[in-house]
């Protein structure tokens, strides 16, 4: 004899037979439910199997109840059910609207939580895949990138890594000579070539790098991604072996990765090998300067956490061994999956959590709705009874009715999440990982629209159930009100709304306080003006370009053309422009101190004069850059006002001298500085400003840089003008991104600006349910007690009177439910923390305004049927009754 | 008493024919879903081609379960099968072996 399982599934699987059991026939009813229980019990099937097989039972249930559904019978149902929404058309639309909000808002947040947060990478065996980071205490870094000796020691030392392989973090910007000999610009991504082979992603055309790329400073070769494949090849693998001009060089293509392969990111059209110089290892800048990004796979069978442990051991090697680059230099290791999702988490978490607060909230409403429904059909189920119809025949009505409304509901909430996914990854924010891969759950969408039907035809077959226990005299007697009944479905109805209002302010809370750090953020002074600025990359090809004079003059004459164009009132080039790159950081030495008494790191960006009048930066004290700041003069430096009070607090900073070692020795260049400007937040509105150091570009030649141009009218309108002033200088070179400072300000703020705005349209959606709910279960009072306020106003009540109390009646459902909330929303707000700024998770002026909103909401979803009520005529009343 | 089985209610007479007892054991053997199992067993119950009878309820209790409900082929059952053997070929070979076993009753 089989063992009788003791499962959940089988417990979940009987409640399902008997909420079924209705549909049967009742003369086999008990039969067909008991040999369908015995048969589950004696399944060994496991959970899922077990609910699959009984949900057989379905099946079997509708067709023992066949002699009912004659297809005369079911269009008359279809006909009844119908007239029947359409005759409440306000419930009708407020049920499925809210239903249907309820799948589409879930199942699209999920699909992109899902995709982001949850699925595994997709390469092999993802779970062995690890980023490997630096830290030090001293500089402040924590999981840094890597300098390219440390990466190559780690390599070859450690055995907990079946391999190690690098790729410099960011990209390249370079062009890409097209068929038609138009070069476009492209981002490359270089690496190591045994970058693939780490992550187990084959090519789907060609190979890979041979490993000597890695050192071959000739190996000019690419391997294209499937995009860039299609976009400018045709697809056509007869690529692979020939060459294309990147950046006016002949680049042999060896291998076309498959669609969907995007390492780092998406918007990788390219890779190249790093190409470094056998000299470079034995170099100190190789161990000094930190620009690697370290992915690992672990070898079969080693614990995250015995790498790391052997990644520690390394570190210390080095540190001994190379004390003046390596001093406190500590290395770690993160779950790949981790490090690629990393700081996406809190914000999706809180948005999923907001979702699934607004759902709880559309369900109370609709059960609320459904309940208020089931009441005031008391007296019609009543009279059909009585008129001879079945329970039967009643369940069955009720079943095509609420099938009919769960279907429109599923219909249009899978409407909803398609085009929920499709707007949410539209808005996101670039920098949310994985978006490429983003698609809507079919399986999720299943059980959602699955459960909502199953929701609706419970809770919808109550009016059935409660009729089977009707006495059908005392309810056509009492006009379908009786009065205990009625009380106990207020009670209920009532706490489901204290719960819909409690649950409301949560979410109306937590889309406050982002709402107010929000506006703190763009409250930010960032030191200068950003309207009116635009910012133009270029990348000049070293193939045309191969001394720095070349580079200058190309870049002087550029400025020049483009000072003189309409409206234009100063223009300049930089390494870098606010918000679109950080600037990169080194070791810093004042001379003639003790290198104890100031700060270790400080910032550097390259310009050319007059960019400090186009940014709007004062000058505090000493000069700009001039062309006579060029390669041959005495190096100089323009410091920041963080800077000279850090480290000249009781003195002149002009003329002190700077070294960017840490241990300065005799090889090391001095730099004098020649002047101190405002500070300003390069890095976005976030960023406190930090000690940093202007260099002339002239003594710090870069082929890559940006033109920062202030113009009197729109950024916009100029940047085709400016186009054209490149294309004049020289017709091959492609713009490689123009956009105004302004944009560039409001995207390193979009993701902040993606939750604020979801959470405030989920905060606005949980009002509006919450108030429908509430107006809801006010009306349905005034409606059901017609009778007792007609009569108390024939007794003398005024209709203030009467105003006054289904007001109060409504406003302590309102209020019980806002404390409920409040003393919730303190406890959970704390999780807000890490995506707030400047805002305490306790702000009191957010949470009054939120109360403010919500209690007003509150008294006009009360006033409503309260001055129905007060507007009540008592004759009319009594004389109907 | 006419007997023109369906196709499917002639698999599930020859299931029982071998030795199945149970809606589920016919359900595994035949790979027909529940909703046409059952309600073909009580087809063929009403039309007396099968016989259905609860266990014993010292079985079920002793298992700490509801009662199962076992059925068998009668003979007019038999004789039906055999005629409807002669209409579908299909049928004539034996169902597949082992998922019969009488043991996973």
């Amino acid at each position: 004899m089989d063992a009788p399982p003791r499962s959940p599934a089988l417990g979940l699987c009987r409640l399902y037979l008997r909420l079924l059991s209705p549909l049967v026939p009742p003369e086999g009813r008990r039969d067909w439910v008991e040999e369908w229980s015995a048969e589950l019990a004696c399944r060994k099937a496991g959970g899922w199997t077990l609910l699959l097989e009984s949900s057989g039972a379905f099946a079997d249930a509708l067709w023992l109840f066949r002699e009912e559904w004659s297809v005369d019978m079911l269009m008359q149902d279809l006909r009844y059910g119908l007239r029947a929404l359409v005759r409440k058309p306000a419930f009708t639309v407020l049920a499925v609207l809210t239903l249907a909000l309820g799948i589409g808002a879930v199942t699209a947040i999920y699909s992109v939580v899902d995709t982001v947060l949850l699925r595994p990478l997709p390469y092999p065996e993802p779970d062995r895949l690890v980023e490997l980071w630096e830290e030090n205490p001293v500089k402040g870094w924590y999981k840094n990138v890597v300098a390219p000796a440390n990466y190559l020691d780690w390599r070859e030392q450690a055995t907990a890594f079946e391999d190690v392989a690098a790729l410099i973090s960011g990209f390249s910007s370079l062009s890409l000579t097209g068929a038609d000999g138009e070069p476009r610009p492209i981002k490359a991504q270089e690496t190591t070539a045994n970058l693939f082979d780490v992550l187990g992603v084959a090519p789907l055309v060609g190979g890979v790098f041979p490993a000597a790329a890695d050192w071959d400073e000739e190996a000019r070769l690419t391997i294209l991604s499937y995009g860039l494949w299609q976009r400018s090849f045709g697809g056509d693998p007869a690529v692979v072996g020939r060459t294309v001009q990147i950046n006016r060089r002949a680049y042999q293509v060896v291998g076309v990765m498959p669609a969907g392969f995007a390492f780092p990111e998406a918007s990788v059209d390219l890779w190249l090998p790093l190409r470094w110089s056998p000299d470079n290892r034995e170099q100190v800048w190789f161990r000094r300067a930190h620009f690697l990004r370290v992915v690992a796979r672990l070898a079969p069978g080693v614990t995250a956490a015995a790498a790391e442990a052997e990644l520690g051991t390394i570190a210390a090697r080095l540190e001994a061994s190379y004390p003046e680059t390596n001093t406190k230099m500590g290395a770690g290791l993160t779950p790949l999956h981790e490090w690629i999702v990393g700081d996406t988490r809190p914000a999706f978490l809180l948005l999923l959590g907001a979702v699934g607060l607004v759902l709880l909230i559309a369900c109370a409403n609709v059960v609320n709705l459904l309940l208020v429904q089931a009441g005031s059909r008391r007296r019609e189920m009543a009279v059909r009874t009585a008129l001879g119809a079945g329970r039967r025949r009643l369940t069955r009505q009720l079943l095509t009715e609420n099938l009919m409304l769960g279907l429109a509901a599923g219909l249009l909430g899978v409407w909803l999440a398609r085009w929920g996914v499709r707007a949410l990854v539209a808005l996101s924010p670039e920098d949310v990982p994985r978006l490429h891969e983003v698609a809507l759950d079919a399986r999720l969408l299943l059980t959602a629209v699955g459960v909502t039907l199953a929701a609706t035809l419970i809770f919808g077959l109550a009016p059935a159930f409660a009729g089977s226990r009707l006495d059908v005299r005392a309810s056509l007697h009492a006009g379908g009100r009786s009065a205990s009944q009625g009380r106990s479905q207020r009670r209920t109805r009532g706490l489901l709304v204290v719960g819909e209002v409690a649950l409301a302010l949560l979410v109306v809370a937590g889309a406050g306080l982002l709402i107010k750090s929000f506006y703190r953020l763009y409250q930010v002074d960032p030191g200068f003006r950003p309207e009116g600025l635009l910012a133009v990359k270029l990348g000049l090809p070293g193939a045309a370009y191969d001394k720095a004079p070349k580079v200058d003059a190309f870049y002087d004459e550029l400025v020049t053309r483009v000072r003189a164009l309409p409206g234009v009132e100063a223009a300049a080039t930089a390494s870098d422009v606010p918000f679109l790159a950080g600037p990169w950081t080194s070791d810093y030495a004042i001379e003639g101190r003790d290198r104890e008494a100031f700060g270790v790191e400080v910032q550097h960006m390259d310009l050319s004069p007059g960019y400090f009048r186009v940014l709007g930066l004062q000058l505090h004290a000493g000069r700009d850059f001039s062309d006579a700041d060029h390669a041959e003069a005495p190096r100089v430096v323009v410091i920041n006002r963080a800077l000279a009070e850090q480290a000249f607090p009781d003195e002149d900073p002009i003329d002190q001298r700077l070294a960017f070692d840490r241990y300065p020795d005799e090889e090391s260049t001095w730099y004098t500085i020649v002047g101190v400007v405002g500070d300003a937040r390069l890095d976005g509105l976030r960023a406190e400003m930090r000690p940093l150091i202007y260099q002339p570009v002239r003594q710090e030649p870069s082929w890559t840089r940006e033109l920062l141009v202030r113009t009197s009218g729109d950024p916009r309108a100029l940047a085709p003008m400016v186009r054209d002033v490149v294309r004049s200088i020289d017709r091959d070179l492609p713009v490689m991104r123009a956009t105004t400072i302004v944009d560039a300000m409001a995207s390193s703020v979009a993701r902040e600006r993606f939750v604020m705005l979801l959470l405030a349209a989920f905060g606005a959606v949980a009002l509006a349910l919450a108030a429908v709910g509430t107006y809801g279960v006010m009306a349905v009072t005034v409606h059901q007690r017609t009778r007792e306020i007609g009569i108390r106003m024939a007794l003398g009540a005024s209709a203030r009177d009467v105003l006054r109390q289904v007001t109060r009646e409504g406003m302590v459902m309102v209020v019980a439910g806002f404390l409920l909330g409040l003393a919730a929303a303190v406890g959970l707000s704390r999780w807000l923390t890490s995506l707030l700024f400047e805002v305490s998770p306790a702000d009191p002026s957010t949470y009054a305004v939120v109360a403010a909103v919500l209690l007003a909401a509150g008294l006009v979803a009360s006033l409503l049927p309260a001055r129905r009520a007060a507007r009540i005529d008592p004759m009319t009343t009594l004389r109907c009754e | 008493m006419s007997t023109h089985l369906t196709y499917s209610s002639a698999v599930i007479l020859q299931a029982l024919a071998s030795g199945c007892r149970y809606g589920f054991d016919v359900m595994d053997a035949t790979g027909l879903p529940s909703g046409t199992v059952y309600p073909a067993l009580r087809r063929l119950e009403k039309q007396e081609l099968a016989r259905a009878e609860w266990e014993p309820d010292d079985v079920a209790h002793a298992a700490r379960r509801p009662r199962r409900r076992y059925y068998e082929i009668t003979r007019a059952g038999l004789t039906a099968l055999e005629a409807a053997r002669q209409r579908f070929h299909m049928l004539r070979p034996a169902a597949p072996e082992g998922a019969l076993d009488p043991s996973t009753a």
